[in-house]
C-alpha cells in the first residue's frame, strides 16, 4: 500500500520533472528540473530494493554531475534562448511527443502485470557482481574514463598549437 | 573464472591500452614545445608496432573463446572485423604522422587517442554482451569526438567535434535505453536478467517477445545506425567529416563504421535471427529500406557536393547503405556467405576510403591555411603528380565499383549474396545507385586529369604519406585481384559462428 | 524507526488498517524531532562559537541575554524571523524562495542515519554512510540555486566557488571514510561503530599510520565541505560580502545559517562514527549492551550518548578553534590542496591500508601492536595540542578564564 503510494508519487514527480527539463525556458531551470527528476528516479530505485543504486544516483548524478552542469551554465551565463525558431521545430516536437506517448503506452501495456521479482540490489551483491560477472565491464570502464580524461586535457589545454 | 587465463586471451586489447599509455607518457615527458620536424617519429613507430602486435595476436586466435563470463567472445567475426578496424587505425596513424607534422600539431595525444579508439573498436567487435558493446562504442566514440576537434585553432574542427559529440551522446542514450529494455525483457522471458548475446538469443528464440523487447532492439539499432551513418541518422556526417582534421575523418569513416557493423551483425544474429534460421520478413525489410534510403540519398547528395571531403562523407553514407543490404541478406539467409561479403566489403572500403582521404590530405598544406578543399583545386594534379593521380584514380574506381578493384568484388559479393537470398529487387536498386555513384567518383578523376590547372597546387611532402598511399593502393588492388584468398580465410574464420 | 513502530504496536493494539498511517506518523514525528534537534544544536553551536571566539580574541562575547548569554541565539532567531523578507526585483523568484530550504533539507536529511547511542538513531540504513554523503551533496544544489537566483555578482561567485569546492572535496571526503567501511565490512553507521571498541586502541583512527593521516584528511575535507574557515570562500566577506546569501534577509537568511551550522554536526559525527569509535563505552562490549535490560540498558544508553556527544564536542570545538586561528585560503590554493595533495595522498593511503589489512589483520598481534603504538602517537598529539594551547594563553598574558565552563 505505502509502496504503491510512494511509487506513484515518485513516478509522477519524475515525469513532471522530465517535462520541466524540456519545457524550461532558461537552461539553468532545465538543469534544476533534471536534478529533481534524478532524485525522483532514486526514489523508484529505493522501491525496487536497490538502495545502493539510489544513493549513487543522488550522490553522483544529482550531487556531482548536475552540479557541474549548473556550474558551467552559470559560468557561461546562459540566458533564455533568443530568436525565432523555424516552424519545423514545432512539428518535430509534436511528432516526437506523439511517438513518445505511443511508445510509452505500448511499453506500459507490454510490461504491466509481469510482476518480476527485483534482483538483489544490496551493496554486497553489487560488489560481488562487479568482480565476477561484470569484471570486464568494470575494468573496461576505466579505459573509457581514461579516454575521457585524455580528451578533456587535449581539448582544454591552454597551449594552442 | 580464470582471470589470468582470460587476460591472456585479451592480449590484443591490453597491449593496445599499454601502447596508448606509453605513447601518452612519452609525449608528456617530451616537454611542451612545438614538435620539431621528425621528433615524433618514435611515437608513430611505437603506435604502429602496438597496432601491428595486436593485429598479429588477434590473427593467431584459434577457435572460439568466451572470456570474462561471456563479456568477451573471441570468434571469427570478431577477428575479421577487429582486424579491419585495426587496419583503419594503422593507416590513421600513418596519415596522421604526415598531417600533424605538416600542420604543426602535437602528435602524442592524437596517436594515443587513435589507439584508445582502436581498443573501443576491438571491444565492440569482440563483444559478448550488450554492456561490452556499449562500453566499446563509448570508448571509440569519445576518442573520435576529441580527434574530430583536434585542430582547436580551427572553428570548423571545433564545430565538428561539438556536433558529433552532442548527436553521438544522444544516440548513445538511445542505445543505452534499448539495452535496459532488453535486459528487462530477457529477465522477463527467461527468469534471470542477463546481458550476454547468448542469453539474449536464447530468450528471443524460445519465447514470445513482447513489444518492450522489440522497442529495445529498435533503440539499440538506432544507436548503432548513428555510428554507421545510416540514413535517418546521417545528418551529422557531412559537417563532421568536413570539419574534422583529415586523418581523423579517414579513421572515423572506416574504423567506426566497421566496428559498428560488427556490433550490428552480432546483435542481429542474437535477436532477429532465430537460432540460425531465417529472420522475419519485417526485419529483413526494415534493413532493406534503411539500406536503399541510405545509398540512394547518399549518392544523390554526393553529386551536388563541391567540397571533396563532403563528397566523400556522402559517399561513405552510400557505402553504409550497400553494406546494410548485405546485413539484410544475412538476416534472410544466415547460413549463406553474406557475413563474409560484408566483412570483405568493409575491408575493401577501409583500404579505398583511407586512400582517398590520404590523397585529400596530400593537398592540404599547412601553409596556405585555406579551410576547405574544393574538388576544382585538384585540377591538373593528375599530370603534375602522376603517382598521386594514379592512386586517386584507383581509389575512385574502387569506390565506384569498377573492376578489378576490391570495391567491385565487394559489391559483387554483397549483391550476389542478396540475390542468393532472393532479394533481387533491392539489388536492382543498389546497382542503379552505384551507377549514380560512379558519376561523381569519376568526376574527380576527370578533374584531376582533364581540367586545366588554374593554380599550381603543391602537395605535402612526407614519406609517411607516400608509404601509406602505396600500401592502401596495394591493398585495394591485391584484394581486388585475389578476392578468393580473403573469402577462403573469412570462411574458415566465420564457419560455426552462428553455432 | 522500525523499533519505534514495533514499540507502539506492542503498547497499543493498532488495527492493520492503520499501520501505514502509524508508520507515516512515526516518520513525521521523527522528522520533526530531527529538524528541531538540528535547529537547537545550531543555536547552541552559534552561542558556543561566539563565546569561544571571544575567549580566543581575549574578549567576552555575548553574555547579556539569559544566563551567561545562553539565550542569545533565541534572541537572534526572533530578530531574524521578524525582519523584513526582501526578495530582489530582478531575482528568479521561485528559485530564490526555494533555495534556502533545499540547502537546509539536504543537511537535515543527513541526520537520519547518524546515531547517538546504540538505540537512538533515526533509521539504521544499510547504506547509511553513502546516504549521508549523497543527501548532503544535495545541499550544494541549494547553494548554487541561491547564487543564481539572487541575480547578483557576489552571489553568483559565491555559488560557483561553493560548487567547485564541494564537488572537489567530496572525493577526498568520501575516500577517507572508505577504509572504515572496508574494515567494518558494512556501510551502516551503527554496524561501523559496533565493529570498533570502547578503548582508543580499538578505534579505527589508530588502526595504522595511514588511518591517522586519513583522519586528518577527512577533517580538512569536512571543513571544506561545510565551507568552514579556512575554506569559507563561498561567503568570503572581504571580497564577496556574504557570498551566495548576500541578498537574503530574515528567515531565509537564518535557514542558511542553521544549515551551515548543522553541517558541523554531520561532519563531526561522521568523524566520530568512522574514526573515533562512536558511542562505544570503554570496558563494555557490544554484547553486554545488547544483553542489558531495564535500568542497565538506560544506564548504558545514557553513557553511550554522553561519550558520543563528548567526542562530537571535541571535534566540533576543533573546527571552531580553527575558525579563529587560520586565515582563509585563496581559490586556487583551495583547488590545489584538494586535487594535488589530498586526493593523491588519499589514494596512496587507501592502497597501503589494503596491504596493511592483509599483513596485519585487525585481531592479530601485529595489528594490536600497531594500534597501541598509534594510540600512543595520538595521545602525544593531544598532549602537544593542550600544551600549545596553554603556552599561547600564557604567552598572551591572558588568564585561563574557565568560570563559565565550570
Amino acid at each position: 500500500m505505502i509502496e504503491i503510494v510512494l511509487f506513484y508519487v515518485g513516478a509522477v514527480a519524475a515525469i513532471l520533472g522530465a517535462a520541466g527539463v524540456v519545457l524550461a525556458r532558461t537552461p539553468l531551470r532545465g538543469a534544476l528540473w533534471l536534478i529533481f527528476t534524478l532524485c525522483a528516479v532514486a526514489v523508484l530505485y529505493l522501491l525496487l530494493e536497490a538502495p545502493f543504486v539510489a544513493a549513487m544516483q543522488v550522490l553522483v548524478y544529482a550531487g556531482a554531475i548536475m552540479v557541474l552542469f549548473v556550474f558551467v551554465i552559470m559560468l557561461l551565463n546562459l540566458g533564455p534562448e533568443a530568436g525565432a525558431r523555424p516552424a519545423y521545430v514545432s512539428v518535430a516536437k509534436a511528432s516526437g511527443l506523439l511517438a513518445c506517448v505511443y511508445l510509452g503506452w505500448r511499453l506500459v501495456a507490454a510490461l504491466s502485470g509481469s510482476g518480476q521479482k527485483a534482483v538483489d540490489g544490496s551493496v554486497k551483491n553489487i560488489g560481488v557482481l562487479l568482480v565476477t560477472d561484470y569484471l570486464f565491464a568494470f575494468e573496461a570502464v576505466s579505459v573509457l574514463l581514461l579516454v575521457a580524461v585524455v580528451g578533456a586535457v587535449v581539448l582544454g589545454l591552454r597551449r594552442l598549437s | 573464472m580464470n582471470i589470468l587465463g582470460d587476460l591472456g586471451g585479451l592480449s590484443p586489447l591490453w597491449i593496445l591500452v599499454l601502447t596508448a599509455l606509453a605513447v601518452l607518457l612519452l609525449t608528456v615527458t617530451g616537454g611542451d614545445k612545438r614538435p620539431a620536424p621528425g621528433s615524433s617519429t618514435h611515437l608513430a613507430v611505437l603506435s604502429l608496432v602496438g597496432l601491428f602486435t595486436a593485429g598479429v595476436l588477434l590473427w593467431n586466435v584459434e577457435g572460439t573463446r568466451t572470456l570474462f563470463s561471456g563479456a568477451i567472445v573471441i570468434d571469427g567475426i570478431g577477428v575479421l572485423f577487429g582486424l579491419t578496424s585495426l587496419c583503419g587505425a594503422f593507416f590513421g596513424v600513418v596519415f596522421a604522422a604526415a598531417y600533424l607534422q605538416e600542420h604543426g600539431l602535437s602528435h602524442g595525444e592524437f596517436f594515443s587517442l587513435v589507439l584508445f579508439a582502436a581498443v573501443g573498436m576491438l571491444m565492440v567487435a569482440l563483444a559478448g554482451d550488450l554492456l561490452t558493446l556499449f562500453i566499446g562504442i563509448e570508448t571509440m566514440s569519445l576518442a573520435v569526438y576529441v580527434l574530430a576537434g583536434y585542430r582547436r585553432s580551427s572553428r570548423r574542427s571545433q564545430e565538428a567535434a561539438l556536433k558529433y559529440f552532442v548527436y553521438g551522446a544522444f544516440a548513445s542514450a538511445f542505445a543505452l535505453f534499448g539495452i535496459a529494455l532488453l535486459y528487462g525483457e530477457v529477465g522477463r522471458l527467461s527468469g534471470t536478467p542477463a546481458l550476454t548475446f547468448k542469453a539474449l538469443g536464447a530468450a528471443f528464440l524460445g519465447h514470445e517477445v513482447s513489444v518492450a523487447g522489440f522497442i529495445g532492439v529498435a533503440m539499440l539499432l538506432c544507436g548503432l545506425g548513428f555510428k554507421i551513418a545510416a540514413v535517418p541518422f546521417h545528418m551529422w556526417a557531412p559537417d563532421v567529416y568536413e570539419g574534422a582534421p583529415t586523418p581523423s575523418t579517414a579513421f572515423m569513416a572506416v574504423g567506426i563504421k566497421t566496428a559498428a557493423f560488427a556490433g550490428v551483425l552480432r546483435f542481429v544474429a542474437a535477436t532477429l535471427i532465430a537460432g540460425g534460421e531465417r529472420g522475419t520478413e519485417t526485419a529483413i525489410q526494415i534493413f532493406e529500406v534503411l539500406g536503399v534510403l541510405t545509398m540512394v540519398l547518399g549518392n544523390l547528395l554526393a553529386i551536388r557536393q563541391t567540397q571533396i571531403k563532403r563528397m566523400l562523407a556522402y559517399s561513405s553514407i552510400a557505402h553504409a547503405g550497400y553494406v546494410l543490404v548485405g546485413v539484410a541478406a544475412f538476416i534472410a539467409e544466415p547460413k549463406s556467405y553474406a557475413v563474409e561479403a560484408v566483412a570483405y566489403y568493409l575491408f575493401g572500403y577501409t583500404a579505398m576510403t583511407l586512400g582517398a582521404f590520404g590523397v585529400v590530405l596530400a593537398f592540404e598544406r599547412g601553409e596556405d591555411r585555406r579551410p576547405d578543399l574544393p574538388i576544382e583545386r585538384l585540377a591538373g594534379t593528375g599530370h603534375r603528380y602522376p603517382a598521386f593521380g594514379l592512386a586517386m584514380a584507383l581509389f575512385m574506381f574502387s569506390l565506384a565499383g569498377i573492376p578489378p578493384t576490391a570495391g567491385f568484388f565487394g559489391k559483387l559479393a554483397l549483391f550476389s549474396a542478396a540475390v542468393a537470398a532472393g532479394r533481387t529487387s533491392v539489388v536492382i536498386i543498389a546497382v542503379l545507385a552505384s551507377a549514380i555513384g560512379a558519376f561523381y567518383y569519376l568526376r574527380v578523376t576527370v578533374v584531376m586529369y582533364m581540367r586545366a590547372a588554374g593554380t599550381e597546387e603543391k602537395r605535402v611532402e612526407s614519406a609517411w604519406l607516400s608509404a601509406g598511399l602505396w600500401l592502401c593502393a596495394a591493398l585495394t588492388l591485391v584484394f581486388g585481384l585475389l578476392p578468393d584468398t580473403y573469402f577462403a580465410i573469412a570462411k574458415r574464420l566465420v564457419t560455426g559462428w552462428l553455432g | 524507526m522500525r523499533a519505534l513502530v514495533d514499540l507502539l504496536n506492542r503498547s497499543f493494539a493498532v488495527p492493520a488498517v492503520y499501520q501505514p498511517y502509524l508508520a507515516a506518523g512515526v516518520i513525521f514525528v521523527l522528522a520533526f524531532v530531527i529538524v528541531v534537534f538540528a535547529a537547537v544544536y545550531s543555536g547552541v553551536l552559534i552561542f558556543a562559537e561566539r563565546r569561544v571566539a571571544g575567549r580566543i580574541m581575549s574578549r567576552i562575547g555575548p553574555n547579556r541575554v539569559g544566563p551567561h548569554g545562553l539565550l542569545q541565539f533565541v534572541a537572534d532567531a526572533v530578530k531574524l524571523i521578524v525582519k523584513e523578507d526582501i526578495i530582489p526585483d530582478a531575482s528568479d523568484r521561485p528559485l530564490y524562495r526555494f533555495a534556502p530550504y533545499l540547502m537546509t533539507m539536504g543537511v537535515f536529511a543527513g541526520f537520519v542515519v547518524l546515531p547517538l547511542s546504540p538505540h537512538v538513531i533515526g533509521a539504521d540504513l544499510n547504506i547509511g554512510l553513502l546516504y549521508v554523503l549523497a543527501i548532503t551533496a544535495i545541499a550544494v544544489v541549494g547553494v548554487l540555486m541561491s547564487g543564481w537566483a539572487s541575480n547578483s555578482k557576489w552571489s553568483l561567485f559565491g555559488g560557483m566557488r561553493s560548487a567547485a569546492q564541494i564537488v572537489s572535496y567530496e572525493i577526498p571526503n568520501a575516500l577517507a571514510l572508505l577504509p572504515g567501511v572496508l574494515l567494518a565490512g558494512t556501510l551502516s553507521t551503527q554496524a561501523i561503530i559496533r565493529a570498533q571498541g570502547g578503548w582508543p586502541w580499538e578505534w579505527y583512527v589508530f588502526h595504522s599510520p595511514m588511518m591517522l593521516a586519513l583522519f586528518v584528511i577527512y577533517f580538512i575535507a569536512a571543513l571544506a565541505e561545510g565551507a568552514r574557515i579556512p575554506f569559507d570562500l563561498p561567503e568570503g566577506e572581504s571580497e564577496l560580502v556574504a557570498g551566495y546569501f548576500t541578498e537574503y534577509t530574515g528567515f531565509r537568511f537564518a535557514a542558511y545559517f542553521v544549515g551551515e551550522l548543522a553541517h558541523t554536526w554531520i561532519a563531526g559525527s561522521l568523524a566520530v562514527i568512522v574514526f573515533l569509535g562512536g558511542w562505544q563505552i570503554p570496558g563494555v562490549s557490544v554484547a553486554e549492551i545488547d544483553a542489558a535490560q531495564g535500568g542497565m540498558l538506560w544506564l548504558y544508553e545514557a553513557l553511550a550518548l554522553a561519550i558520543f556527544v563528548l567526542k562530537m564536542i571535541f571535534v566540533v570545538f576543533l573546527m571552531i578553534q580553527l575558525r579563529w586561528t587560520l586565515p582563509r585560503v585563496r581559490v586556487d590554493q583551495m583547488m590545489v590542496i584538494c586535487w594535488k595533495y589530498l586526493l593523491p595522498i588519499t589514494f596512496v593511503a587507501l592502497f597501503l591500508i589494503l596491504g596493511f589489512m592483509l599483513v596485519w589483520p585487525w585481531e592479530s598481534v601485529g595489528g594490536l601492536l600497531w594500534r597501541v603504538a598509534m594510540t600512543a602517537v595520538g595521545l602525544g598529539v593531544v598532549v602537544v595540542y593542550f600544551w600549545r594551547v596553554r603556552y599561547n594563553i600564557v604567552a598572551a598574558r591572558d588568564r585561563l578564564y574557565l568560570k563559565f565552563w565550570i
